[in-house]
């Protein structure tokens, strides 16, 4: 077995190396994350968004909804959208040939009639049935368009196709935003003056157990079940510590598709939302800076680490595998598609440091983590383990990974503090130290169904049952 | 384990002190974490503390006789050394400030200037720390401390944006419009975001001198000019109106098109023609404004230009020329079929929506 030992040696070197580039990498982050994170924070300290709130000279905004079969909620989703504060808005809300009722209640419920309407197709979709305003003045800023199902890529096309201001910002209709939530988005389009901010992301937090009355966030509370609290400190890391320092590089790749703002005239330019992906809204980002980068055209992608939409989290393990199994989907989808910027120098930071990040650290890390699992059990059929050494570094990555968490439970406090009390930071800390066991395998796993599924050409959404706001805790 | 190249140096012994090193050094940093959550835990409530010392010290400024029970005047004079509790204080202050006039606020600022703030805000004003500075010129101005004007004049070009921004504010807080000056001087632009904040300040002053908008107009300064046509915009002033033409030729299509939106409010009867001459050479975008424009400015003269231009149009364009059309004479839209090629899709489409939208 003289063969086995260097194939081994090997290995162990290779997945050692890179363990230290991506522990290096998140170190980095953490770091970087803080400058911005505190930058923010002490600009936003001189913002009077009053005056944003009031000025006609805001950026026009449409939010699009795209809705499917949302009949049971949607009359109070689209009420908490019409309350949002601010002055040049429309809101749009597409029902993507849903089989349920929705189309009838929201005619019934904000008296709609069917408009003549030259539906502008600038970006490529299925065909639409029908443009609907309401007769009440009260609901002046919104429009219901009923189209033929087509997916969320093609509804938000839809939407895009018909909005009439700059700025579209794509949300997913069961998510609660905050009043302001708008208002901080748009800002940051207002801000720029040396380059074209094409796209702004906020901060997307759990709901679960959160006192949500009449579409609106009523109080923050911890998730009570293990499964949405541990997906808190996920979002937690992911953006107040990740999207923040890759905003500071102006890298980022995604902007949540739950809620983020758009330059209209680049997403049409760049052709609007891909519907061959499951992640369509990484697909655009991705298309946007991209069409950005071959124009020449100085750009930013922006983000900040308000939370400004709220939303429901899988509370089960089945839900949560769809979830992720779609994630990886789009994400490999998004990398094929744009295979052209890797190591491109042409495209900057974007094939350099970003795209590099996503394929190693995203795309390959569960890869990287199922074979070295694989490799372990090889290696204890035929006793070539080095114990002391397995040992050590399993305690070495877990350490890590808790500290990581916690420094981000940290940043958190320090900064947002939505989970106030003691005892919701302990559980947040307890749950850091569960996740490595009851969290992150199942991940990797459904990460790894992803990638056989992809290779399978299973190109489904996945059906995502949600609970409902309804049973949220309420005191 | 097999020797090679790498084994040699890194050897599983040196790996496994290392990573015990790392792991007690992160077990280190871990209660290091807690002990700071516990430690800034307890600061949020010494933060409550003084913000409801603070809050009482501003309220008895405000209602009570300020000299009556403290040798000082003021209660709270003996927490002023505290750092922290200074910077509540201002801030309470200046919130205060921003909804109080006349006596009320007159005690307010002899509260700040008995308790000495204007002192430790000459000292944020030296801070290298960006947002220190720019909270002594928020302070400073939100007191009115018009002594400083020359002072913060100096930070109108501070490589810091928000320092750069709050100046600016400061100057026009302190000395009205005059502080506008600040436009013959700045050199970095003026974001879209800080004009709202100089328009909104602006909007309860009565206008400065007519040529020095017009020589802001002229600025080399894109921002500056753009400033400038929102002005001439925000208070209507029609004198300005030829000055706003020449606007029109400007280098920069930001420019024009910031000047295509003020001419909807300030025009004459030559303003259509002015705009219908240069329409051939401008922008699709700026185009599309111009298009928007005659919407509300235009004349019956203007419809046979306007569908002069449907044909080659873009169908956002397309929708914006019969919008104008339907506005100046809403009865050429009914005769409209009589225009030839108007059967050509998209046109008998958008016509439907536009007379949809006229009832």
């Amino acid at each position: 077995m003289s063969w086995i030992a260097p194939i081994i040696d090997f290995f162990t070197y290779a997945v050692l190396l890179y363990t230290a580039i991506l522990i290096s990498g998140y170190i980095f982050i953490g770091i970087f994350s803080v400058g911005e994170t505190r930058r923010y924070i002490h600009k936003n300290s001189f913002t009077d968004y009053r005056l944003l709130a009031t000025s006609t000279q805001v950026p026009s905004v449409s939010i699009l909804a795209p809705a499917y079969n949302e009949g049971a909620t949607i009359i109070e989703n689209v009420r908490s959208l019409l309350s949002i504060h601010y002055n040049n808005l429309e809101v749009i809300v597409i029902n993507d040939g849903s089989k349920d009722d929705s189309l009838e209640k929201l005619i019934k419920a904000y008296d709609l009639y069917r408009t003549e309407y030259f539906y502008n197709e600038q970006i490529a979709t299925k065909p639409v049935r029908g443009v609907y305003r309401s007769r009440n003045k009260v609901f002046r800023k919104l429009t219901v368009v009923d189209k033929v199902n087509g997916g969320k890529a093609d509804a938000l096309n839809v939407g895009v196709n018909i909005a009439r201001n700059n700025y579209t910002v794509c949300i997913d209709v069961d998510c609660v935003l905050e009043q302001d939530a708008i208002l901080k988005l748009a800002k940051p389009f207002m801000e720029q003056t040396t380059k074209r901010v094409i796209a702004t992301g906020g901060v997307v937090r759990i709901a679960n157990s959160c006192e949500i009355e009449g579409g609106r966030l009523v109080k923050v509370r911890l998730p009570e079940q293990f499964l949405p609290r541990v997906q808190t400190l996920e979002y937690i890391r992911a953006f107040l510590l990740g999207r923040m320092a890759w905003s500071r590089l102006n890298g980022l790749l995604l902007i949540s598709g739950a809620f983020g703002a758009f330059d209209r005239e680049i997403v049409i330019k760049a052709g609007g939302y891909n519907h061959k992906t499951v992640g369509e809204d990484m697909e655009l980002v991705v298309r946007m800076r991209r069409y950005m980068e071959e124009h020449k055209e100085p750009y930013v992608v922006s983000f900040i680490p308000d939370p400004l939409c709220w939303t429901e989290a899988p509370s089960t393990y089945k839900i949560l595998g769809r979830q992720r199994n779609r994630w990886t989907r789009g994400t490999i989808e998004t990398l094929r598609f744009h295979s052209v910027m890797f190591f491109n120098p042409k495209y900057g930071v974007l094939g350099m440091l970003s795209y590099p990040y996503w394929f190693f650290f995203e795309f390959l890390a569960p890869i990287v983590e199922f074979v070295g699992f694989i490799v372990f059990l090889f290696c204890c059929a035929f006793g070539l383990v080095d114990w002391t050494f397995f040992v050590s570094l399993l305690g070495f990555i877990f350490s890590f990974g808790f500290l990581y968490s916690l420094f981000a439970i940290f940043m958190e406090v320090l900064t947002y503090n939505q989970y106030n009390r003691h005892r919701d930071v302990l559980r947040l800390m307890l749950t850091a130290f569960l996740e490595p066991f009851l969290f992150h395998p199942f991940v990797v796993w459904s990460a790894i169904k992803g990638n056989i599924d992809l290779l399978r050409k299973k190109n489904s959404w996945g059906e995502m049952t949600r609970q409902g706001f309804a049973g949220a805790k309420k005191n | 384990m097999h020797e090679n190249l790498i084994g040699a140096i890194l050897t599983p012994y040196i790996i496994n002190r290392l990573i015990l090193l790392f792991t007690l050094f992160m077990g280190a940093l871990l209660l290091l974490m807690a002990a700071l959550l516990i430690f800034y835990s307890n600061r949020q409530k010494l933060r409550t503390k003084r913000k409801q010392l603070a809050q009482m010290v501003v309220q008895k400024a405000i209602f009570y006789d300020s000299s009556a029970d403290n040798p000082y005047g003021f209660y709270g004079y003996e927490h002023i050394r505290d750092r922290r509790f200074r910077e509540v204080l201002v801030t309470d202050i200046i919130s205060a400030r921003k909804n109080l006039t006349g006596s009320a606020f007159i005690q307010l600022k002899e509260l700040y200037e008995r308790l000495h703030l204007e002192k430790y805000a000459l000292r944020k004003l030296n801070s290298p720390r960006w947002h220190v500075k720019a909270q002594a010129i928020q302070e400073l101005a939100a007191l009115q401390l018009e002594q400083y004007v020359q002072k913060l004049s100096k930070l109108i070009n501070h490589p810091n944006e928000l320092v750069r921004m709050e100046t600016q504010t400061a100057l026009l807080q302190l000395r009205g419009f005059e502080g506008l000056e600040f436009l013959y001087q700045v050199s970095y632009p003026i974001s879209d975001w800080q004009q709202i904040k100089l328009l909104h300040q602006l909007q309860t002053l009565p206008p400065t001198a007519d040529t020095e908008i017009a020589n802001w107009l002229r600025s080399e300064n894109d921002t500056v000019c753009i400033l400038a046509i929102r002005i001439i915009k925000q208070f209507h002033l029609f004198q300005l109106h030829d000055a706003l033409i020449s606007c029109l030729d400007h280098s920069s299509a930001k420019v024009r098109k910031e000047t295509i939106i003020a001419l909807k409010d300030i025009y004459t009867a030559e303003t259509g023609n002015e705009m219908k001459k240069r329409y051939p050479l401008e922008t699709p975008d700026n185009q599309l404004s111009m298009i928007q424009a005659l919407q509300f400015i235009g004349t019956d003269d203007d419809i046979a230009f306007l569908k002069s231009n449907i044909p080659g149009a873009s169908n956002e364009l397309k929708i914006a020329i019969i919008r104008a059309i339907a506005a100046i004479d809403h009865i050429e839209l009914t005769g409209f079929e009589m225009y030839e090629g108007s059967f050509d899709y998209p046109l008998p489409e958008i016509v439907r929506q536009i007379k949809e939208e006229l009832v």
